[in-house]
């Protein structure tokens, strides 16, 4: 699996800012955006992701399209 | 207008490109790209910032403007001031290093104050003007919202390489050599072991970077989203940045003496040879005024203090990290400016790096000396590094400079040191008589003298 490298470093940026930066990584939606499911909760949520009509995004993304940061 | 010739780093993005013509650094930007620096220009913080040399002096460029090298036709193109010496960061030391840091972070911090940031966090948006970091990427600047993008770029080529180096001891030059995008958070967290973890700014910058970059499997749009409706807003972005200042700001090396740092305290010298030499070397520098002095081997730089005098750049290379560190922090605080010091193994310069090997260039391409000094180098070349002697002298030709050099001879204690590390016999073509002809080979040999105590000759060379 290919991992968006950029993407933890978001929400660290955040808890780096201090108790404000805290409070806003609480009240985000984890669900959406952590891997921390079993393999079975994983699948389980992918298929409720593909039936379910709201705008979740998959919790396993491959995001073969990253775009490279630019460099300088 | 002559040739255009595009800056080999410059490809990444699409709204911005440096290229080069008729000597010039020119910046062509797209409708978007210039949109950016229309914000830019209007702000506060930009004139404040050029006018005190962090941000790179640029303004629109007023003639006609070529079209870019690939053939891209441009919204607005700027010119920046040059850059005398491009420098990278696998070659600047700790304190060198730490301050590129703080400018970038201060440059970011009094844009975000007037709602702009800046796309990228790479050490290679900073440059050194002698020993002043300026930010030259104007490219990077675009209207913020949300986290700071370049936080984990600034984590991987400027945080996690001074905090090996401050908690650790851990030289990071040829670990930023070896990968132009920095030290992966993972590979760092390895380093840190144990309690090693709680030093200071490692468990959040370090620790828990790379645990979140495990478990945090969507893309990054989603979860800026996710963290704007969560509230993250400019506010706490510039907490962040303000925070990580002040981590920078503390991070300090603790040294053990090198074989180098000390020197001038053991080296063979008499003080008559010291005084025969420094007055040969002025008198070459004082003959002819000069635009650029490479310093090689500069170990102290007591030679390119003296240089500085005379010429509007000088180059201080020496691939003792404690050495260089220490005259970066006494150019800075007797307010030496146009001095850049350099970490690199003369014998292992920095090669061509990135896309196709042209994205960071070798050293030789981008230092053009009209001086070289080379003062208690040649032996260590030849005989520590194994070099033949028609190498190095090839070597030093291929500058196309004045030359001063400086040849230790086999009786000289220090000759004689470096001499028993090696089997008999094996560097018995390491002789004056041989070295002058390979000089006069090169160069016209217009001065030569032997300095007092009878072992060192110094000579003045001319291409």
């Amino acid at each position: 699996m290919y991992l968006d490298a950029g993407t933890g470093s978001l929400i660290v940026s955040a808890v780096v800012a201090g108790a404000a930066g805290l409070g806003v990584v609480l009240r985000m939606s984890w669900r959406r955006i952590v891997g921390f499911f079993s393999p079975k909760q994983r699948a389980e949520a992918q298929r409720a992701a593909a039936q379910g009509p709201g705008d979740h995004d998959s919790t396993v993304s491959e995001r073969a399209d990253a775009p490279a940061e630019p460099r300088a | 207008m002559g040739s255009v010739l595009p800056e080999p780093a410059s490809f990444r993005d699409p709204d911005s490109a440096v290229f080069y013509a008729d000597g010039r650094v020119l910046r062509g930007l797209s409708e978007q790209g210039a949109s950016d620096w229309r914000q830019l220009a209007g702000t506060d913080f930009f004139p404040r910032l050029v006018d005190q040399g962090q941000i790179v002096r640029t303004a629109p460029y007023q003639a006609e403007a070529p079209p870019g090298p690939r053939g891209q036709s441009w919204s607005l193109v700027l010119e920046h001031e040059r850059i005398p010496v491009v420098s990278y960061p696998f070659e600047w030391p700790f304190a060198m290093l730490r301050e590129a840091a703080i400018c970038h972070l201060e440059v970011l911090l009094a844009a975000l104050e007037e709602n702009i940031t800046t796309k990228d966090g790479t050490a290679y948006n900073v440059q050194f003007v002698g020993s002043r970091p300026v930010f030259v990427d104007l490219g990077s600047f675009e209207a913020a919202s949300g986290p700071w993008p370049g936080y984990r770029q600034f984590c991987q080529t400027f945080l996690f390489p001074l905090l090996i180096q401050a908690h650790l001891r851990i030289a990071y030059q040829g670990l930023l050599r070896g990968s132009l995008d920095g030290l992966q958070p993972v590979d760092v967290r390895g380093m840190f072991g144990g309690l090693r973890r709680f030093r200071r700014g490692v468990f959040r910058h370090v620790y828990l970077h790379s645990v979140a970059e495990r478990r945090v499997t969507s893309s990054s749009e989603s979860v800026k989203a996710e963290l704007g409706r969560a509230g993250f807003g400019t506010e706490l972005a510039k907490a962040t940045v303000a925070k990580t200042l002040k981590l920078v700001r503390r991070l300090e090396v603790k040294r053990s003496r090198t074989a180098w740092s000390d020197y001038r305290d053991t080296c063979s010298y008499t003080d008559d040879d010291a005084a025969a030499k420094r007055a040969f070397v002025e008198a070459a520098l004082a003959a002819r005024p000069s635009r650029c002095v490479l310093d090689l081997g500069a170990n102290d730089g007591a030679y390119s203090m003296l240089a500085a005098s005379y010429a509007q750049q000088v180059v201080a290379v020496d691939g003792d990290e404690a050495v260089i560190d220490g005259l970066y922090r006494r150019l800075r605080h007797d307010g030496v400016a146009n001095v850049l010091p350099l970490v690199m193994d003369l014998s292992d310069p920095s090669p061509g790096l990135g896309w196709r090997n042209r994205e960071r260039a070798p050293f030789a391409a981008r230092v053009r000396p009209d001086v070289v000094l080379s003062l208690a180098l040649v032996h260590h070349l030849a005989i520590t590094a194994n070099v033949p002697l028609p190498e190095v002298v090839d070597w030093l030709h291929e500058f196309g400079a004045r030359l001063v050099v400086e040849f230790v001879d086999r009786p000289d204690p220090m000759t004689r040191r470096l001499l028993s590390n090696k089997p008999a016999g094996l560097f018995d073509d390491y002789r004056i008589d041989h070295f002058e002809e390979l000089l006069a080979a090169r160069f016209h040999i217009a001065e030569r003298q032997v300095v007092p105590s009878g072992t060192r000759t110094l000579y003045l060379c001319e291409p």
